[in-house]
């Protein structure tokens, strides 16, 4: 490269270089994405400062509220650098004595820590908490450690070096031909392969181009894209810009559900602070490359995930689908070509770019590469974000990750893939986590959403729950999804309810096959998924549901008794002062008894019973 | 051109045609309801599904054909056991939302699917949610105020915010194109609310109409019982009544110009065909208060005999006798009326009411046919006008031609046979894809409210319609010239002695005995406006072809001195109209004292308005008696009615031509 590079570029590295000259002090982390916010983390922070100005050792370190680190579950969570001590559950009283002790002193405060739910130790540094260590930490690595708030500090861990590399040393085709080499595959759910669609549309007649990033991550118990944008917004516009050159698009759209609020001051913050820094607008850094980004916000409906059903809602349509093709590659926004990407996706971009599609070609399985997000959730101990290589097992993920069942229950499924996914169960959890292996088994990696359940978690339930969701979700334009999906709803209802008939399973395998091949959109096409899954491996709890009229799990209320069993009762009366229907009665040290016909099958006594004395049938 | 194969039948199609106008181009059959070819594609049915696999690879997609564009090597396969049950499904579903509505019932069955597989809660779930009119309002009438807003599970058609769109311009083409008709019931938007309010803003003045011409009809027999004749001709219902008018003039081989009003109902008929069934004719208005509406009777095709009856009664004319308007709807309402009226008054007016007589069987056989029409409107409403009425036949005809005509919109018509149902005169025809025959159909616009699709109007229509469902045909005719025949040989042979009856009967005053069966239409009005109650139906004295005809008999009155109502009444001149003077002169018949039975009393010649008596000694027998003088007498029958009651009268009118040769020998009496 003879070419004299654009002072823009030469200044925005000379930056960099400054930043990362700057000694590094040590520094509090506070988790500030909006599961730990939620637990009280702003509040802490407060703490925090007041504790450094009064113990005058503000000028010593440096206090960060930094995006997500994904441990959720220990929330609100505090990492001390650069020896990286993690405190978890921590409050704002806690802040004096972590300033006073840790900070100036450097000693550890053994309450604080987190305790191996297995081992019972307790673990004084992030990166040996079991949860961190299975993880392979790329697209996460820096949230939790840089101040998502601070351009200086994405830019301090070589943030937009990619851009440089890609504006300044390689061609559009070169970019294309990288991702390629990649072998990345779309995080969005169906797994199409990136660098495919890319050139589709960068081949694609018609101007302008646009790009889309598809951060509206409707499915119930998936946060993954929300934890990347609070974690590391710059990532992924640092993709999009890249991907916008490789595609040749002139403007680029993030969309993004209106529910998250911190991602979206996040991103839009982002937004304002990239294009201050010309990093977006006309002429980036320089080169003549112009692309410039809008923050879209979405309404928050499910189906507005659906690429041709987001761009509807982009033009100011109502949000529904229509048959493709014509694919956005030929006629997506307003009839141009379009590419359009998950927020993962995009966020993968800069690496490859920077280390190589044969890099991240050598991470994950054959037909599924790199490292991919979930958010774990459940009947597990260790909930949250966590980033591991495709290819890893289930049970590692969920028991090794997780730290197996929270409550001493034994876990029987997995759903994955979100409503739109289906069940795993337990036995099938050897397989390892690739689009295709989940696929085979009837379920599907969707967005990354993973939701685990245990013995009292009954299957038919399950799958009445999500077609409830998808009922509601559905846009209702095509019949297959509007009336099928509604349909098979009111028959699981009934099932569980306990009004099920013989030939009921039949009927909702039937009818969930011709809705796969009958709906308009993916959401039709996959909401069955559920209920064909569970029916698939759990087909004796349907049978018990229709034929005995019983919940195995004991959880659908019409078809579950709650009773004392007068033996393991010693008559302490805790079940009778939580239970709200005062359905319980007794004399204290004799044993007490529900009474079915006013118990609202909550099951609050069960849980607080201490002696495992309330049982349900 | 690209070329694919549908079925295994390959096909070369013109670039950018979609995979189901491929299909039919190829004579392939594919199922589809929310598609029309001339709105965009909108996908929603599921119902056009088929398996598609491109060149090359193997992999076979399940796609709607309605948007898939054709490529080149593209291989489809529209009925593959996966598509059948899929589309089947579909069809369940959609059945099940509105298991009421024909169309999507017919589509459902076409597709296996006989009885919808899940309950159904909401009439409003009759909008199927297609999109149709959306994309109506968007893409034809360029108005894109209809939208579906809401998710799934509330999703419904609306306007924006779902306010009245002002703006609006009426022009209906969402109705047109809604496939369940749902459109017009739904709460919000109110959608066709207009067309509605017109067309039930003619079913009301077609009531008021209807219900003002009753009043006014028994308005006007009151008061010709009462013998009051006033401003509005009391005969007008015979005189506007063209099947009177034609059968009276062809019968006297005349042209009376009394029917002159006929001409207003022939310029009605020919410009709003039936109207006169539906919105004037009383018998009509009264017929249409109960029984059974829509079809229910099986022989639906004897509806043609109104006509056999109608030209037998044209024919019956021509060969000189009105007979047959026995059948004549006026006529039998009239008459109907009259027997049971009559009496009524009369009783009511007696201050001592034990001095009231019944009248005998006779009397109340004029009431007959009316009381068999409303027995018959028990088995369907307007059984009458349905299957009988000659008049109805006539003015049926003439609708044939008429200007205006009920209309259905086929590409809106969506066969709910919600019209069928309500048509009083059963005239829709749901074989016929609900339209009617133009002389079933009485204008009363009943149907065109209720269509769900507003596919009813009544605009201009082609000026000659034949190929009705009920045309005459040539059964009809033959069975005319049978009855016919029938009827003129037991005329010609005399069965009924109605020859003689003719000239055995007196007739009121002025009637022409020769000619006036074929003069009178047997309406009876004179009967009813006689205030002596000289004038009686005839029974079966005159003959079958006299029944019912104005009988002069003056024991049960004589005729008054001071009345000549019974010629006004006459529409058809049978009694022609008299003046006063004139009646008085006119001759009924001639009276004849019985000398052997007169008890002497001169009340005869107390009474008669002519002096017509003169007092005579007989021969061979003692005292004074009285004579008719032959030059004066008309017969107008008062000495009879004053002469004093006994076995047999002493008095007896005989037709003039008639009177028997007295047997005895009398001399007046000289003071
Ligand atoms: C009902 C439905 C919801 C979806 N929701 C999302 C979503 O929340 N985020 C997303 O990235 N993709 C979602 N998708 C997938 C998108 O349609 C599209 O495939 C994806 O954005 C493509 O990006 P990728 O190639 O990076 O995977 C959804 C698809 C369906 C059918």
């Amino acid at each position: 490269m003879a070419k004299p590079l654009p002072t823009e570029a030469q200044e925005l590295e000379k930056r960099r270089q400054e930043l990362q000259n700057q000694p590094s002090r040590p520094a509090i982390r506070i988790c500030g994405g909006t599961g730990c916010l939620a637990l009280g983390s702003d509040e802490v922070a407060a703490a925090f400062e007041t504790a450094l100005n009064e113990q005058g050792v503000e000028a010593n370190i440096e206090l960060k509220t930094t995006g997500c680190p994904g441990f959720c579950e220990q929330g609100p969570l505090l990492v001390i650098h650069p020896h990286r001590i993690l405190y978890t559950h921590v409050k704002p009283k806690d802040a004096a004595e972590i300033v006073a002790k840790t900070v100036v002193k450097g000693e550890i405060i053994e309450r604080l820590l987190y305790e191996d739910p297995r081992t019972g130790e307790r673990i004084a540094h992030e990166q040996e908490v079991p949860f961190y260590k299975l993880q392979k930490r790329i697209l996460l690595k820096d949230s939790g450690v840089i101040d998502p708030r601070k351009l200086e500090d994405y830019l301090a861990v070589g943030g937009y070096r990619a851009l440089h590399k890609a504006l300044f040393e390689m061609s559009p085709e070169d970019i294309i031909e990288e991702v390629k080499k990649s072998g990345l595959r779309g995080r969005g759910g169906a797994g199409f392969p990136t660098a495919v669609k890319w050139e589709l549309c960068r081949k694609s007649p018609g101007k302008p181009k646009y790009i889309i990033c598809n951060a509206d991550e409707g499915d119930p118990g998936a946060f993954q894209d929300r934890g990347l944008i609070e974690g590391n917004p710059h990532s992924i516009l640092e993709g999009m810009i890249i991907g916008a050159y490789a595609i040749g698009a002139e403007e680029g759209f993030v969309y993004i559900r209106n529910e998250y609020p911190l991602a979206v001051e996040l991103i839009s913050l982002a937004v304002k602070q990239a294009k201050e820094a010309g990093l977006l607008g006309k002429n980036i850094l320089g080169s003549g490359f112009d692309f410039d980004i809008t923050i879209q916000l979405g309404a928050g409906a499910f189906v507005c995930g659906e690429e041709t059903a987001l761009m509807a809602s982009i033009e100011g349509r109502p949000g529904e689908p229509h048959a493709r093709p014509p694919y956005p590659a030929e006629s997506g926004l307003w009839g141009k070509p379009t590419n359009i990407n998950n927020t993962k996706t995009w966020a993968w971009v800069p690496h490859i770019v920077k280390n190589g599609g044969d890099w991240f070609a050598q991470m994950g399985t054959e037909k599924s590469k790199g490292t991919t997000i979930f958010s774990v959730v459940g009947k597990i101990k260790n909930t949250g974000l966590v980033e591991v290589p495709m290819g890893i097992s289930l049970r590692s993920l969920i028991e090794d990750i997780g730290g197996g069942a929270s409550n001493g229950k034994k876990l029987k499924a997995v759903q994955t893939g979100g409503p739109s996914g289906g069940c795993i169960p337990e036995s099938l959890w050897h397989l390892p986590v690739d689009y295709d292996s989940l696929k085979e088994a009837g379920s599907m990696m969707g967005s990354g959403g993973m939701i685990v359940m245990d013995e009292r978690t009954c299957m038919v339930d399950m799958a009445r729950y999500f077609l409830n969701f998808s009922k509601f979700e559905s846009c209702g334009k095509c019949v297959a999804c509007r009336e099928g999906v509604r349909r098979m709803y009111e028959i699981l209802d009934y099932i569980t309810r306990g009004y099920g008939q013989e030939g009921d399973i039949e009927l909702l395998e039937e009818m969930g096959e011709a809705i796969k091949i009958g709906a308009l959109c993916g959401l039709g096409q996959t909401a069955p998924n559920p209920v064909l899954t569970t029916i698939r491996y759990f087909r004796e709890e349907y049978e018990a549901h229709i034929r005995e009229k019983k919940c195995p799990a004991g959880v659908c209320k019409s078809l579950i008794t709650y009773y004392i069993v007068a033996e393991n009762c010693p008559g302490c009366g805790l079940c009778a002062r939580y239970c709200a229907e005062h359905a319980i009665t007794g004399e204290k040290g004799k044993p007490y008894v529900i009474d079915p016909q006013i118990c609202g099958r909550c099951g609050v006594c069960m849980d607080v019973c201490n002696f495992n004395a309330v049982v349900v049938e | 051109m690209v070329n694919l194969t549908i079925n295994e039948k390959t096909i070369s199609v013109p670039e950018g045609t979609t995979v189901l106008e491929a299909a039919q181009k190829a004579g392939v059959y594919i199922p589809t309801l929310c598609h029309r070819p001339e709105l965009t594609p909108y996908g929603a049915c599921r119902l056009c599904l088929v398996e598609i696999s491109r060149n090359g690879n193997g992999r076979k997609t399940v796609t709607t054909s309605c948007n898939m564009i054709a490529e080149e090597g593209m291989s489809i396969a529209t009925d593959t056991p996966e598509v059948v049950s899929t589309r089947k499904l579909m069809a369940d579903l959609i059945l099940s939302r509105c298991p009421e509505v024909p169309a999507i019932q017919r589509l459902a069955a076409s597709l296996g699917v006989d009885k919808p597989s899940f309950p159904t809660d909401h009439p409003e779930e009759d909008c199927i949610l297609c999109g149709l009119c959306v994309r109506a309002c968007d893409e034809k009438a360029n108005q894109h105020l209809l939208g579906l807003v809401g998710r799934a599970p509330d999703r419904k058609l609306t306007t924006a915010f779902g306010q009245d769109p002002g703006i609006c311009d009426d022009c209906n083409q969402c109705i047109e194109y809604c496939p369940t008709g749902a459109i017009t019931h739904l709460p919000v938007p109110k959608i066709g609310e207009r067309l509605k309010a017109i067309a039930t803003r003619w079913k009301r003045a077609r009531q008021v109409v209807q219900y003002a011409a009753l009043l006014l009809f028994l308005g006007l027999i009151y008061s010709t019982l009462r013998g009051e004749l006033q401003i509005v001709p009391i005969n007008l219902f015979s005189r506007l009544n063209p099947l009177q008018a034609v059968a009276a003039m062809i019968g006297g081989r005349e042209f009376i110009g009394n029917y002159w009003p006929v001409l207003l109902t022939i310029a009605v008929t020919l410009l709003f065909g039936r109207v006169w069934c539906g919105w004037f004719c009383p018998l009509g208005a009264v017929l249409e208060l109960f029984g059974r509406v829509g079809r229910v009777f099986r022989w639906q095709g004897f509806r043609q005999l109104k006509y056999v009856i109608l030209f037998t009664v044209l024919v019956m004319a021509a060969f000189g006798s009105l007979a047959y308007l026995y059948f004549e709807p006026i006529t039998i309402f009239v008459r109907g009326l009259t027997a049971i009226a009559k009496p009524a008054l009369e009783y009511l007016a007696l201050e001592d009411k034990a001095e009231f007589a019944l009248p005998g069987a006779s009397w109340w056989l004029i009431a007959l046919p009316f009381v068999l029409v409303l027995l018959l409107n028990i088995v369907e409403r307007r059984f009458w006008c349905r299957y009988l009425c000659p008049l109805g036949a006539l003015v049926g005809l003439a609708s044939k031609f008429s200007w205006v005509k009920r209309f259905v919109n086929q590409k809106s018509c969506v066969k709910c046979g919600e019209c069928a149902s309500l048509c009083t005169m059963g005239a829709i025809s749901d074989k016929r894809d609900f339209t009617s025959d133009p002389a079933e159909c009485i204008m009363c616009m009943d149907c065109a409210a209720p269509c769900p699709k507003a596919a009813i109007t009544f605009p201009r229509g082609k000026l000659v319609s034949w190929n009705n469902e009920f045309d005459p045909t040539r059964r009809e005719a033959l069975a005319t010239l049978g009855i016919g025949a029938i009827s003129l040989g037991l005329l010609a042979l005399d069965v009924g002695k109605v020859k003689a009856a003719k000239a055995s009967v007196l007739r009121p005053p002025g009637a022409q005995s020769e000619d006036f069966l074929s003069k009178c239409i047997r309406c009876d009005q004179c009967i009813a406006v006689c205030p002596k109650k000289a004038l009686v139906p005839d029974s079966l004295d005159g003959g079958w072809d006299s029944l019912w005809t104005p009988k002069f008999d003056p024991f049960s009155g004589g005729c008054d001195y001071e009345c000549n109502r019974c010629g006004q009444v006459c529409p058809s001149g049978a009694i022609p109209p008299l003046s006063l003077e004139e009646k008085r002169k006119a001759v009924i018949g001639t009276a004849q004292v019985n000398f052997e039975t007169c008890v002497r009393c001169m009340d005869c010649l107390q009474y008669c308005p002519y002096e017509c008596f003169e007092e005579v000694e007989v021969e061979g027998l003692r005292g004074v008696f009285p004579k008719v003088k032959p030059e004066g007498c008309v017969g107008c029958g008062i000495c009879v009615e004053v002469c004093p009651e006994q076995e047999e009268r002493a008095i007896v009118v005989y037709p003039v031509d008639s009177v028997p040769v007295d047997r005895y020998i009398t001399h007046p009496v000289v003071d």
